[in-house]
């Protein structure tokens, strides 16, 4: 009891827990308090200080927390040790257990208190002048204290225990520090294990932080739960992972404090016998008189020595032995894994590397930091700094010397990345590898960038006059430098913390342009060189000076050489500097985000009053377009032709100009400016276009980048230039979509409220049915196009390829759409290998890298499958052509009519290995863009609630259908189990609202996981016949009609003529409501007669419908439920039994007998419901 | 060699600690080839002034000259002169005797391999240490720890060498050998020893001062010093009790006990009567009479 009392004492009045504690209550307080830097998992519709919020941000700053927690351990354990105080202390009559606990639990008090600083910074935060009020809801203790339960106190438990153990077990502070960075790792190392879908729920067992366990519980929370509840530590997921991982360092603490002796102190060099003194005779042995010599080639000398002597200790040492080992673990395990979600990716090297290059950084990261230290104070620490600094070798000697060696250091950890990176693609049967990508990326792209850290961390250790000071203000650096980047909204990379444009890597595209990169790294590392020159002035050579007198000694130490050297570089910092300036902010823009929404904010002010004017229609489009890719140039002249569809006259054009990026100009003949703002102009003709009066005019468009910007990317590529009709083209008359969604923004900017993202879904839309969802006043299209590119590279534009020729060395291409088609125009340039095929009439084409080989059979075959079952079963595809189109970077794929360009990361590299259950999403991919060429591209909604439903849901659905066609139907499950997860997440991260499905508005999980689920539920109820009859009337109705667009209306009143009247209930359920079930299995039994398997179950089954927050209300049952039957073949589950039963109540008692034995029974194994809680769903016998 | 004139002069040297501690307090002092003696009670400031010399800190005024060389001025000049051997000195963790003197030698710039390969095995004969060269520096004993630091101090032939407090720690025989040792090297150089031992500066030194409290109170030879003392000591065995009306009475230099019992002596320039005896003075009561 005395140690612990003295222990919390002596440390409470020291100011160490209240710095801790302001800087948690500060860093939460500001999160609370500003919208753009967000700890938690806060979001738009949540309270500042909801529940959930409350608890995610202690879960998150637990892992800041690490470095208040260990120094609180660590300092109680080793104080009397360090004083050499102990054999006075322990000669005392005192008991090793009043030292051993007092100690341990003074620091589990002392280390938790700093944790108060988070309930104060939502106290603070949530009246600091930033937060609104109306989003603060009351305040309530019960999160904060479960919070302590759960994270807290716990996590001081684990992490203090194993710190103080191994403090105590060496005496030495640091091998607390390393053992807990040990044990961050290893945390990593068994989150990402556990991130796999069926992984997650051992995951959440697993985590000692509890993270897991806590996600696992709250991943599918609605936004209404996570403003109530929260997770408590009666929660039994929770509660036995706590006890586990408590218990398991509880007992481990026991044992160890059972075998604790008090006086025992390690030396080593007791240990190992002294080598016996001989007496030294008078001996007259003369010295050799060798004078030292100093000329170049002695610095030269010293510096290779030092550099020899400092790698060995780095290798060498216990530290660095680990970090490797725990760098190889890591990507072994977790981060070398390509893909997850049931897909996985060929180990081409681009990806390879991208996924070692951030276990590289940050393992570097965690060297430099650790060895700067080290390095730096290595002299004074082992006593040898008096013999060394009397020596007339020079500070850089040293200095350089340790700087190479830390280089060396950190390029063997990048090399054994790059071995471990090569050794998979070998493993994995794969042989492209780049070395010269391994070299670029993955060596010395790392290496450039580490040097600016070590150069500020040798600067901050010279600086301070205590190691571990100087570890603490260098992690800072490192925590604050995006908390900066957000806060002051530094958008340059001029002044975020070594940071340069990207030097990306694609398959396609090489390393493109990097120029940015380059002028930007040379940027940092002259700041690395003054860093430098003031290290060298403030090492400590002799006396350790204080930090005032350091800075006295700077100005005289300072030699007019390194005044010289430092003005050099200064100068070229300021011209560097200048030019970067000149090349990002005056060439080029930067705009930052406020700049961003400012701009969107006025614009809805001045011109939502335009809303609503009339404009002629686009009838015709020829486009001219010439693409420079060395240049980064790409030039658009758009000829367009449009037509009065009005009954009135118009006598003004109105154009919204979205980007800054392009220079646009219009020649309109005969007609004046009235209005030039940079987003919005008018033009007044001189004469009004009458009814049915036609006008033509052209605008040309050029994006040049010029230099260099800020990030180093470019719309044009070298290799691989994609760029659609709607980023160059001016929007005719006010775009709504531009207007700002979020709420707390609006009200920001003085902005009315606003309810929907997009228009109210209702019966008789006239107005807004007028136009469809992608674009105003154009509707089915005539369009040219003249396309050129260099040589080298092929272009591509959608429609028939009318004539292709050669002028001037480059190539020309003129293409003409089969159909009038939606203005939504893909123009494609790169160098092209080409694959062939037919379908009916239909040239099916590929343009791919000629590296990505691997996948193209499956994609044509998507193309074959989907145009013949799409054609068979909706109606005709329209156009002569079906190409896929490669073009670099991103991951997505989009639908032009005919034409529908895939990014090089999605289809092409993946892996897909059938035999071994992996989904074929390279098809999935084929089948839902090619199917938008009905949906979208035949039949498009109007611009209100649910039009994606019309085109996305109907392409996911198809997608599904065509799979089933392909495979079997046993093969839905697979992707209906992912579809229903990424639905569940994606609502519980939803900041608005969530609308049911035929009102969809902008939320992707709803239009596609839950819109393709709910459409193949509805057609597994009604049947594919009916189902596809009803769509296929659909498309016949309104497949290339001029408005008015349909809208889902339409289609539940096509749907609903399909629909039996005992069935009705689904077009609810699944269209116009967001329902969840909650089935469950509570009892199987299975008899056997001679003939038959009779099966018994028990369920229950209960229905909720949501409200748009996630607040559910019960629903009476009177619902299908499908049930399957499973057998067991080597090691495969397999569907033998599949039928539906109608039950009244929410429990079920079911009999019925099959032929053969099943092992389980799965209560709707297709995923045709949204069910949280799936693992209920299923027993075996 | 011209060594015989090396001259250290030591000029108005001051410095104070930022914790308003005066370490060196205007000393002056001027040091000719030979054993140098820096005598004064823990605390005097020797360590100021020896890491002073050895450039290891800065002095808030006062100047450094030796053999021409501002040392303040320049620094690295003097480095390429100068033997240094400080108070307490540890190694590398896993540097052998060998490794830690050929580093050392690089960097006190012997550059060619083989001279140092040459240098390095004579040091370690020279201090006896070469069958250990293989062994960890880490592992030995305070004597052969002390010889490994002599012999560092000596590579590069340097003309001003410097030691501090070189015996704190050692045996009496380990003493011994490694006084015999310096003995040796000092012909034709300066060698500076700092000790709070007034007997390691009768056994070795030809010029010494006495510092305390940062001053220089005494400066000359130890024969000197003890001259002046001589007929002015005065020694009586006393009772427990009494030490204290003694030291109202008299000028006590010193107190010890011999056989259990006080003895004091004192300073007189005449007989004191009173049962003092005459004692013969050493170097200790000069000692103790500077910095009374």
């Amino acid at each position: 009891m005395q140690f612990f009392l003295f222990e919390i004492k002596y440390v409470l009045r020291r100011p160490i827990v209240y710095i801790f504690m302001a800087i948690l209550g500060l860093m939460v307080g500001l999160a609370v308090a500003l919208e753009n830097f967000t700890i938690g998992g806060w979001m738009e519709n949540l309270d500042l200080n909801a529940p959930y919020v409350v608890q995610t941000n202690y879960m998150i700053m637990i892992m800041v927390g690490f470095l208040f927690i260990i120094p609180m351990f660590v300092n109680g354990a080793l104080r009397e040790y360090n004083n050499n105080f102990h054999e006075i202390t322990f000669s005392k009559p005192i008991s090793k257990a009043s030292f051993f606990f007092g100690k341990f639990f003074a620091g589990l008090v002392l280390g938790s208190i700093p944790f108060l600083g988070i309930l104060l910074g939502f106290l603070i935060g949530v009246l600091m002048p930033g937060a609104d009020p109306e989003k603060v809801g009351s305040f309530q203790l019960l999160p904060h204290i479960n919070s302590f339960l759960i994270f807290v106190l716990p996590s001081v438990f684990i992490v203090g225990t194993l710190v103080f153990l191994l403090a105590l077990a060496t005496k030495k502070a640091i091998y607390g520090y390393i053992g807990a960075l040990v044990f961050v790792v290893l945390t990593a190392v068994l989150s990402s294990y556990s991130s796999e879908l069926d992984n997650q729920l051992i995951g959440a067992y697993l985590d000692p932080l509890g993270i897991n366990a806590f996600d696992y519980i709250t991943k599918y929370w609605s936004p209404a739960e996570k403003n109530i509840n929260f997770v408590s530590p009666f929660n039994p997921l929770m509660l036995i992972n706590r006890v586990i991982w408590t218990g398991f360092f509880g007992l481990i603490l026991f044992v160890y404090y059972l075998k604790f002796d008090l006086l025992a102190v390690k030396d080593k060099s007791k240990k190992q016998k002294e080598p016996e003194d001989v007496e030294s005779s008078d001996k007259a042995i003369s010295i050799p008189a060798f004078k030292p010599i100093f000329t170049s080639n002695t610095w030269l000398t010293q510096y290779l020595n030092s550099v020899k002597i400092n790698t060995k200790y780095i290798v060498f040492s216990g530290f660095f032995i680990i970090i490797i080992a725990f760098f190889i673990v890591q990507l072994f395990t977790g981060a070398i894994r390509l893909g997850g979600y049931g897909i996985s990716t060929l180990p081409v090297t681009g990806h390879v590397v991208q996924s070692i290059i951030g276990p590289t950084y940050m393992f570097m990261v965690i060297i430099l930091v650790f060895f700067t230290g080290e390095l730096y104070w290595r002299e004074k620490e082992n006593k040898i700094a008096g013999i060394i600094d009397a020596t007339p070798s020079s500070t850089s000697v040293h200095y350089f010397g340790k700087f190479t060696a830390l280089m060396i250091s950190l390029s063997i950890l990048a090399i054994i990345g790059i071995i471990v990176g090569v050794s998979h693609q070998i493993y994995n049967g794969f042989f492209d590898i780049k070395f010269n990508v391994y070299f670029i990326s993955g060596f010395i792209k790392p290496l450039l960038g580490m040097i600016f850290w070590i150069a500020i961390s040798f600067f901050v250790q010279s600086l301070v006059s205590n190691k571990f000071l100087g570890y603490f203000i260098v992690v800072i650096l490192f925590v604050i430098k995006p908390f900066l980047k957000v806060v002051f909204e530094f958008e340059t990379n001029l002044l975020s913390i070594n940071s340069t444009g990207s030097l990306r890597y694609s398959d396609m595209n090489g390393y493109g342009f990097f120029d940015s990169y380059i002028w930007f790294t040379i940027y940092w590392l002259l700041f690395a060189g003054i860093f430098t020159i003031l290290t060298l002035n403030l090492w400590n050579k002799g006396e350790s000076l204080g930090f005032f007198d350091k800075f006295k000694a700077l100005k005289h130490r300072f030699s007019k050489k390194n005044y010289l050297v430092l003005s050099v570089l200064v100068g070229l910092i300021a011209g560097v500097g200048s030019i970067i300036y000149y090349n990002t902010k005056v060439l080029n823009k930067i705009v930052t985000s406020k700049e961003y929404t400012t701009d969107l904010a006025n614009y809805e002010k001045n011109f939502k009053k335009y809303e609503n004017v009339v404009q002629p229609i686009l009838k015709d489009a020829n486009y001219n377009i010439d693409i420079y890719p060395n240049e980064r140039k790409f030039v658009a002249k758009s000829i367009l032709s449009f037509e009065n569809e009005s009954d009135v006259n118009i006598d003004s054009l109105h154009f919204t100009i979205g980007s800054d990026d392009w220079d646009i100009s219009f020649e309109i003949p005969n007609s004046k400016l009235v209005l030039d703002n940079p987003h919005y102009r008018i033009y007044k003709l001189d004469k009004a276009l009458k009814p049915d009066e036609r006008l033509d005019y052209t605008i040309n468009s050029t994006y040049h980048t010029r230099g260099f910007t800020n990030n180093g990317r470019s719309k044009v590529h070298k290799n691989g230039t994609f760029i659609s009709s709607f980023t160059f083209l001016p929007v005719f008359g006010y775009d709504k979509n531009a207007e700002i969604n979020s709420k707390s923004k609006r009200k920001k900017y003085d902005l009315p409220e606003k309810k929907n993202r997009v228009a109210a879904l209702k019966r008789n839309c006239s107005k807004d049915c007028m136009s469809n969802y992608i674009g105003k006043y154009s509707n089915w299209v005539n369009i040219e196009t003249t396309i050129s590119t260099i040589e080298s590279q092929i272009a591509i534009a959608p429609g028939s390829l009318v004539k292709k020729w050669d002028k001037n060395g480059r190539n020309y291409y003129k293409y003409k759409i089969d159909v009038p088609s939606l203005n939504f125009v893909s123009f494609v340039s790169a160098e092209y290998k080409v694959k062939k095929d037919k379908v009916g009439d239909v040239d099916l084409e590929i343009y791919y890298h000629h590296e990505h080989t691997y996948n193209l059979e499956k994609m044509m075959n998507a193309l074959k499958s989907t145009i013949s079952y799409n054609s068979k079963n909706y109606g005709k595809y329209y156009h002569k052509q079906a190409r896929i189109i490669e073009f670099p970077y991103g991951s997505y794929a989009q639908a032009f009519p005919g034409t529908m360009p895939y990014s090089e990361n999605v289809g092409f590299i993946l892996d897909i290995d059938k035999d071994n259950g992996d989904l074929d999403i390279a098809f999935k991919i084929g089948a839902h863009e090619t199917s938008h060429q009905w949906w979208a591209h035949q039949v498009i909604g109007g611009d209100v609630q649910g039009a994606t439903m019309l085109s996305e849901s109907f392409a996911e659905y198809s997608s599904l259908m065509i799979l089933k066609n392909e495979y079997g139907e046993k093969i839905i499950p697979k992707y209906t189990k992912y579809d229903v997860d990424r639905y569940m997440r994606g609502r519980a991260s939803e900041s608005k609202k969530e609308e049911p499905l035929y009102k969809v508005e902008g939320e992707s999980y709803v239009r596609y996981p839950k819109g393709g689920v709910s459409l193949f539920a509805i057609q597994e109820l009604i049947g594919e016949d009916s189902m596809n009859a009803a769509m296929k009337q659909f498309i016949d109705m309104y497949a290339y009609k001029e408005p008015p667009y349909p809208t889902t209306l339409d289609f539940i009143d096509v749907l609903e003529s399909k629909v039996p009247d005992s069935m009705k209930y689904i077009i609810d359920d699944y269209l116009k409501q967001i329902t969840f079930y909650d089935s469950r299995v509570k009892e199987v039994q299975l008899d056997s007669t001679p003939s038959n398997y009779n099966v018994t179950v028990d369920l229950s089954i209960s229905k909720t419908w949501s409200d748009s927050l996630g607040n559910e209300t019960n629903k009476p049952i009177n619902d299908l439920v499908f049930i399957g039957l499973y057998t067991k073949n080597n090691e495969q589950d397999s569907l033998i039994d599949y039928r539906s039963f109608r039950l009244k109540n929410k429990e079920a008692k079911l009999k019925y007998s099959i032929k053969s034995k099943p092992y389980k029974l799965v209560i709707d194994p297709y995923h045709l419901w949204m069910d949280k809680i799936q693992k209920d769903n299923e027993k075996k016998f | 060699m011209e060594n015989n004139k090396l001259i250290l002069e030591i000029k108005d040297l001051s410095k104070t600690y930022s914790n308003g501690v005066k370490a060196m307090d205007n000393v002056t002092i001027t040091i000719h080839s030979g054993m140098f003696g820096l005598l004064g009670p823990n605390g005097a400031g020797k360590s100021s002034l020896m890491r002073t010399l050895a450039t290891l800190q800065e002095p808030d005024s006062g100047s450094i000259v030796f053999d021409g060389i501002d040392i303040l001025k320049n620094p690295i000049e003097l480095r390429k002169r100068l033997g240094y051997l400080p108070q307490e000195f540890g190694v590398y963790p896993r540097i052998n005797a060998y490794e830690l003197l050929d580093h050392l030698s690089i960097l006190k710039g012997i550059s060619k391999k083989n001279e140092r390969k040459e240098l390095v095995e004579a040091l370690l004969n020279r201090v006896n240490l070469y069958e250990f060269r293989k062994k960890s520096v880490n592992k030995f004993s305070g004597g052969m720890k002390q010889r490994v630091g002599i012999a560092q101090a000596l590579i590069g032939n340097p003309d001003l060498i410097i030691v501090d407090e070189p015996t704190a720690g050692l045996d009496p025989g380990e003493r011994n050998r490694f006084y015999n040792l310096l003995a040796d090297i000092s012909e034709e150089k300066i060698v500076i020893l700092s000790t709070h031992i007034v007997a390691d500066v009768v056994e070795l030194c030809q010029d010494f001062v006495i510092m305390n409290i940062g001053k220089v109170v005494y400066n000359g030879t130890p024969n000197e010093a003890i001259d002046e003392m001589k007929g002015r000591i005065w020694s009586k065995s006393i009772n427990k009790g009494e030490i204290k009306r003694y030291e109202a009475e008299y000028n006590v230099l010193s107190k010890k006990m011999i056989g259990g019992q006080p003895v004091i002596s004192i300073l007189s320039d005449y007989n004191p009567q009173n049962g003092f005896d005459i004692q013969e003075p050493s170097l200790e009561e000069v000692f103790f009479n500077n910095i009374k």
